[in-house]
C-alpha cells in the first residue's frame, strides 16, 4: 500500500492535541442549590485536585471514538492506495466474413464461437480496462470504442455475421491506428496511455498474407504490437459445398431471354452427389445431378425462358459412401438468386458528339438502355456519359466524364488544363485492383493527348501517364499502395474515379479519338466495368455482400432477416451484408427494370427486389495457416490464457493504484455520527 | 351523604381542565407520562388541586372528622365537649353549610337563610404560612409547588369543617386580591385554590414578621383552638421568634418541613460550582461520595436540631419530601392538629 499524499501525516498532530484537550479539566458546571447553608464548610479534600488545570486523560469512549476518527481521517487524507494492474485497452477484431457462418452439425457457428471467445476476453477485463470492438466485414464497423465490460457485452449482443469477405487488412491497420502501436515503432500504449492488446478472432479462412481477398496478394499493413490471433472453427466445419457463382447474360445471337451460368464447388475431401435445382420465376426447371470429386468444381448452364424475371438456383449434396457424413458447413451459399432486368431496363444517357461507340458498348450490357439526351423522359437514369463540355448543372446520378471541359464537381475553379502531348509516355495502372480495371489489358493502349487535371482529393487516379519516364512505352502495374496517392504529384492521370456528394464519378482524361481505345477490346469492358461501378444494379440485379447501391431517397429497404432501413437523403444504401433477397419500397412509381408493380403498398410505395448472393470466395471454410499473424515479440508483455482464449493479465507499463480514501471517509463519517450520538446520549443522561 | 366538591369548586376545576397545563387524568396508557404529568412532576407549573386529590381529601375528611372536630368544636359530634357552644351570632347561609343549623326563625323574620354560630366555631381559624422564598423553587418536584399543594389540601379540609382559613406567603407575590382576607366555608375553597395557584415566589423574607403579626392580632388567650401550619424549607432561621410568639398566644403550631429529594440526596457528581438560589453566592466543590457523606451527615444533624427545637416548644414537626404523597402528608398533619387541640 502506498501513501499518495504523505504530507497529510502532519494531521496526526491533532491526536495529541485532542488528548491534551481531554487533559484540561473542564470548568465546573454551575449547579443551583436551594441554599449553600448545608454545603459551606464541608471537608472537600478533592477540591484542590479539582482546581488543578490538568488531569490525566480520562479513558472515555468518546475520546477513543474521536481519536479513531482523527486517525482514519488523516489516513484518508494521505490517500492510501493499493497496487493494481494498469488499465488496459482490449481491441477485438471480429471476423464477420461469410465463412464464419460455417458450423459443425449441431454445433455453434464459427461466428458464435468467436462471440463466445470475445465474451470470454471481456470477462477478463478489469473495471479500469477499456475495450474496442471492430467488426471486420467488407467494411470495418466500430461497434464500441473505449467501452467498459458491460458496454462490450451489449455491443457483442448486437453484432451479426455477414456473407461477404472480411477486410482484415483494413481492420488490422485500423487497430494499429487505434492502439497507436505498430510493430515498427515498438510502442505499447494506446489511447490515454493504456497498454493495448489487439485480438483477432477469425476462422483463418483467408489466404495467408492477404487478409483482403479482393485486393490480391498484397503486403500486410503494419500490425499492432500486441496482436493475438485466436482461431475458431476446426475440422468439423471445414467441409462445404457451395454455389460460388451465378450469372446471366443475354445470348450473343440476340434472341430473347437469358443464359444463366452457375458454378458449383466441392470443398470437401470426398466425392459427392450434388443435386442442383433451378426455378425460373416459380417454374421449376429440371434438376441437374452432378457427381463431383473432392475439391472439384462444375459449371452448369441454363437457357432461361424469355420473360423470366427471377432465377433461383439451389443445391443439396450427399456423400454416397457415407450419407451421414456432414458435407455442408455453410447453408447460405447453397442458394443464389438473380433478378433479370427487362430488355428496356435502366436508361443510360449518352451526351457525346459521337455517341455510337458508347451506345454499342452499352447495348451489350443486360438491362441497360442507352439513350440520347433528347430521348430522355421522366424515367430515372442509371448514369450519364458526358464527353466534352460539362453542362451546368451536371445531371444527377453517376457520371462518366470523357475528356471533360469545365470545372469538375466539387470545385468552382478551372480544373481542366490544356491537353498535353503524351507521345511515348508510359502508362501505369496505379490501382490495378480497382473494379474499374477488372479484366482490362491496357498494354496496347496508346494515348496521344490528354488533359491535365488539377488534383482533387475525392478523385483517385487509376491509370496515369508517367511523365518522368518516357523511355518505356509499356503499361506497367504498380503494386505499391502509396503509388496512387503520389500519382497526381508526378504523373498525369488518365483514368480516375471517386465519390463526390454521394455519387460516383469516373473521369477519362483524354478524348478516345486521340487514342486507340475505341479500337481495343478493353473499351467495351471498361464501359461495362464503369456501368457496374456507377450503377451496381446494372445487368442482373444481384450484388456482392457489402456492395453499396444508390436508391431513391426515402425508400425503405427490407433486409432478408426482416429488418427495415430507410434510405437517407443521399440515396446511398450500404447495408447489404446479408445474403438473400432485399425488397425496396420506393415512395413513388420510379422503380427501374426490376420493379414489381404488384408490390404497390397502401402508402403508394412501389416495391422491387434485388438479391445479394454470398461471396464465392467465402464458401471455402478450410482454415489456412497464418504465420504472419504471430511471431517473435507477439504478444509481448501480455500473458496468454488457457487454450485458445486470451486473458488480459500481467504487468504492463507499471502498476496503477486503487485509492482507499473513499471507504475511509465513509468510516470516518460513521464514526463522527456515532460520536455525536454518544455525546448526546451522555449529555441526556447528565 | 358523601361529601364532594361543591358546585363552584367543580366550575373552578372545569375551568382549569380547559387549560393546556391541566393535571387532570387524560386516560393515557400507564407507564408513559403525558406532557402534563411531566410538568406535574417538575412541579413548577401545572395544577395544584385536581379531582383525584379532592376526592381523596373528601374521604380523608370523613376519616378524620371525629378526631378533628372533637378538638376544634366542628360541626360533627365530638367525643369531648368544650365549653364554648353558646350562640353568639348569625351569618348568611352558604351552600355546604349544615342545614340543621339554619335559624328558621330568622328566616321567618328576614326572609333569608342564616345559620347560627357558636363562640367556639367563631374562633376556630387555621393559619397557613407558605414560604415563598426563592429556595422553595428548588427540586423536582419543586418544594414551592408541594407547599402550595399541601396548603390547598389542608385549607380545603379545614374549610369543610372549620370557619376560616388565613393564608400568608412571606416573600411571595399574590396575584389574587382575595388572598389577604380570611377564607370561610367550603364555598370559598375555590378562591383559596386560585390564590395558591397564582402565588409566586419572590424574595427571601423572614417568616417572623407574619407569625408575630398573627400572634399580636389575637387577644391574650384567644389563640386556643387556633392552628398555624408553617410550610417551609426552614433554610432561614428567621421563623423562631414568630413561632415562639404564636406558641405564647396559645396557637397550636405545626412545622411542615418540606425538602426536595435532590436536597436529601444530591444526584450530581463531579466538579460543580454550587450557586445559592437566594443569595447567588457560588461555591466550587468536587462532589464525590466522601463529600456527599459529609453533606448527609450535616443534613441529618440539621434536621434533628430543627425537630428538637420544635419539640422543646411543644410544636409538631413533620418532615415531607416534595415528592411525597400529598394525601398522606395531609393526614399526618391533620392528626397532629387533632392531637394538638385535645
Amino acid at each position: 500500500m502506498n501513501l499518495l499524499n504523505p504530507d497529510a501525516l502532519w494531521w496526526l498532530l491533532l491526536v495529541p492535541a485532542l488528548v491534551a484537550l481531554y487533559m484540561l479539566r473542564p470548568q465546573p458546571r454551575p449547579h443551583t442549590v436551594s441554599s449553600l447553608r448545608l454545603w459551606e464548610g464541608l471537608p472537600d479534600p478533592a477540591r484542590p485536585q479539582a482546581v488543578r488545570r490538568l488531569r490525566l486523560p480520562p479513558l472515555s469512549l468518546l475520546l477513543l471514538v474521536q481519536a479513531l476518527a482523527l486517525l482514519l481521517g488523516t489516513l484518508a487524507l494521505t490517500r492510501p492506495a493499493l497496487h493494481a494492474p494498469p488499465p488496459r485497452h482490449l481491441l477485438i477484431v471480429l471476423d464477420a466474413s461469410g465463412s464464419m457462418q460455417a458450423r459443425s452439425p449441431g454445433g455453434p457457428t464459427r461466428f458464435q464461437q468467436a462471440l463466445a471467445e470475445a465474451r470470454r476476453l471481456g470477462a477478463g477485463m478489469g473495471d479500469a480496462d477499456r475495450a474496442t470492438l471492430l467488426r471486420a466485414g467488407p467494411m470495418i464497423t466500430t461497434l464500441c470504442t473505449g467501452c467498459s465490460r458491460p458496454e462490450l457485452e451489449r455491443a457483442l449482443a448486437g453484432v451479426r455475421v455477414g456473407a461477404g469477405h472480411a477486410d482484415l487488412r483494413a481492420a488490422l491497420a485500423l487497430a494499429a491506428g487505434l492502439t497507436g502501436t505498430t510493430g515498427a515503432t515498438g510502442g505499447a500504449t494506446g489511447a490515454a496511455g493504456m497498454e493495448a492488446l489487439t485480438v483477432l478472432i477469425s476462422d483463418g479462412a483467408f489466404e495467408p498474407g492477404a487478409p483482403a481477398p479482393d485486393q490480391g496478394p498484397t503486403q500486410l499493413p503494419p500490425l499492432p504490437t500486441h496482436l493475438r490471433y485466436v482461431q475458431v472453427g476446426g475440422e468439423g466445419d471445414a467441409h462445404n459445398v457451395a454455389l460460388t457463382t451465378l450469372a446471366a447474360r443475354q445470348p450473343p445471337d440476340g434472341s430473347p431471354g437469358y443464359t444463366a451460368l452457375a458454378r458449383v464447388a466441392n470443398y470437401t475431401d470426398s466425392a459427392l452427389n450434388i443435386v442442383v435445382s433451378a426455378l425460373a420465376d416459380t417454374v421449376p426447371l429440371s434438376d441437374r445431378h452432378v457427381d463431383m470429386p473432392a475439391g472439384g468444381r462444375a459449371e452448369l448452364v441454363w437457357t432461361l425462358p424469355a420473360g423470366t424475371a427471377r432465377f433461383t438456383v439451389s443445391l443439396s449434396a450427399s456423400d454416397p459412401s457415407d450419407p451421414d457424413m456432414p458435407v455442408n458447413a455453410i447453408t447460405t451459399d447453397d442458394r443464389a438468386v438473380l433478378f433479370l432486368p427487362a430488355p428496356d431496363g435502366h436508361a443510360v444517357v449518352v451526351r457525346s458528339p459521337d455517341p455510337e461507340p458508347y451506345m454499342r458498348a452499352l447495348e451489350g450490357i443486360p438491362g441497360l438502355r442507352p439513350i440520347k439526351p433528347e430521348e430522355q423522359g421522366d424515367d430515372p437514369v442509371a448514369f450519364t456519359i458526358i464527353e466534352g463540355r460539362l453542362p451546368d448543372p451536371l445531371p444527377a446520378g453517376g457520371l462518366l466524364l470523357v475528356n471533360p471541359e469545365g470545372p469538375l464537381p466539387g470545385t468552382t475553379q478551372k480544373s481542366v488544363e490544356d491537353a498535353q502531348d503524351l507521345q511515348g509516355v508510359p502508362l501505369v495502372a496505379v490501382q490495378p485492383t480497382h473494379p474499374l480495371l477488372a479484366g482490362l489489358d491496357l498494354r496496347a493502349l496508346i494515348v496521344r493527348r490528354a488533359r491535365s487535371l488539377q488534383p482533387l482529393d475525392w478523385l483517385e487516379a487509376l491509370v496515369v501517364a508517367r511523365l518522368d519516364n518516357r523511355a518505356s512505352t509499356e503499361v506497367q502495374t504498380q503494386t505499391e499502395t502509396q503509388a496512387g496517392a503520389e500519382a497526381f504529384a508526378e504523373d498525369l492521370p488518365l483514368l480516375m474515379a471517386g465519390e463526390h456528394d454521394e455519387r460516383r464519378i469516373v473521369v477519362l482524361a483524354f478524348d478516345p479519338k486521340d487514342s486507340n481505345l475505341p479500337e481495343l477490346t478493353a473499351f467495351p469492358l471498361l464501359i461495362a466495368n464503369a456501368a457496374d461501378w456507377l450503377y451496381p444494379l446494372a445487368g442482373v440485379q444481384a450484388l456482392a455482400p457489402g456492395e453499396s447501391l444508390r436508391l431513391t431517397p426515402g425508400s425503405t429497404v427490407i433486409a432478408p432477416d426482416g429488418t427495415q432501413a430507410l434510405v437517407g437523403p443521399g440515396g446511398l444504401f450500404t447495408d447489404t451484408e446479408q445474403a438473400g433477397i432485399y425488397r425496396v419500397l420506393e415512395p413513388a412509381l420510379q422503380s427501374g427494370g426490376g420493379a414489381d408493380e404488384e408490390g404497390r403498398q397502401a402508402d403508394q410505395k412501389v416495391g422491387w427486389s434485388f438479391a445479394v448472393n454470398m461471396d464465392g470466395a467465402e464458401s471455402d471454410p478450410a482454415p489456412r495457416p497464418h504465420p504472419e499473424l504471430s511471431g517473435p515479440g507477439l504478444p509481448g508483455t501480455w500473458s496468454g490464457g488457457t487454450g485458445d482464449s486470451t486473458h488480459i493479465s500481467g504487468a504492463g507499463t507499471g502498476p496503477t493504484s486503487t485509492e482507499l480514501w473513499t471507504p475511509l471517509t465513509v468510516v470516518v463519517l460513521v464514526l463522527i455520527i456515532g460520536e455525536w450520538l454518544l455525546y448526546y446520549r451522555k449529555r441526556g443522561r447528565a | 351523604m358523601k361529601p364532594g366538591p361543591s358546585h363552584r369548586l367543580r366550575l373552578w376545576l372545569d375551568g382549569r381542565r380547559g387549560r393546556s397545563n391541566s393535571m387532570l387524568p387524560t386516560g393515557r396508557a400507564p407507564g408513559r407520562p403525558s406532557p402534563d404529568e411531566r410538568r406535574r412532576h417538575d412541579g413548577r407549573t401545572g395544577q395544584l388541586v385536581d379531582g383525584a386529590l379532592l376526592a381523596a381529601l373528601d374521604r380523608l375528611s370523613l376519616a378524620v372528622d371525629a378526631e378533628l372536630t372533637g378538638g376544634l368544636m366542628g360541626e360533627h359530634a365530638a367525643r369531648r365537649r368544650t365549653a364554648g357552644i353558646e350562640f353568639t351570632d348569625h351569618r348568611p347561609y352558604s351552600p355546604g353549610d349544615d342545614v340543621g343549623r339554619v335559624d328558621w326563625n330568622a328566616y321567618a323574620r328576614l326572609g333569608s337563610l342564616h345559620v347560627r354560630q357558636s363562640q367556639a366555631e367563631h374562633d376556630t381559624t387555621l393559619y397557613i404560612l407558605v414560604d415563598a422564598s426563592p429556595s422553595m423553587q428548588y427540586g423536582t418536584p419543586c418544594k414551592f409547588f408541594t407547599a402550595r399543594r399541601l396548603a390547598a389540601a389542608l385549607g380545603y379540609v379545614a374549610l369543610a369543617h372549620l370557619d376560616s382559613v388565613v393564608l400568608a406567603a412571606p416573600g411571595g407575590r399574590f396575584a389574587h386580591s382575595r388572598a389577604s382576607q380570611p377564607f370561610r366555608g367550603r364555598t370559598q375553597a375555590a378562591e383559596l385554590f386560585s390564590c395558591l395557584h397564582e402565588l409566586h415566589t419572590g424574595e427571601a423574607a423572614p417568616l417572623d414578621a407574619v407569625l408575630t403579626g398573627w400572634a399580636a392580632s389575637l387577644l391574650p388567650g384567644a389563640g386556643t383552638g387556633r392552628v398555624a401550619v408553617i410550610i417551609s424549607d426552614l433554610l432561614l432561621d428567621a421563623y423562631r421568634q414568630g413561632v415562639d410568639a404564636l406558641v405564647a398566644a396559645g396557637v397550636s403550631v405545626i412545622m411542615l418541613h418540606v425538602l426536595s429529594p435532590q436536597e436529601l440526596r444530591p444526584p450530581e457528581r463531579g466538579d460543580l460550582e454550587l450557586v445559592d438560589s437566594e443569595t447567588g453566592r457560588r461555591l466550587p466543590v468536587h462532589l464525590n461520595e466522601n463529600l456527599l457523606a459529609a453533606y448527609e451527615q450535616r443534613l441529618l444533624k440539621w434536621l434533628a436540631g430543627v425537630e428538637q427545637w420544635c419539640r422543646d416548644r411543644g410544636t409538631s414537626y413533620v418532615l415531607a419530601s416534595s415528592d411525597a404523597d400529598t394525601t398522606r402528608v395531609v393526614l399526618n398533619v391533620l392528626r397532629r392538629i387533632g392531637v394538638a387541640m385535645r
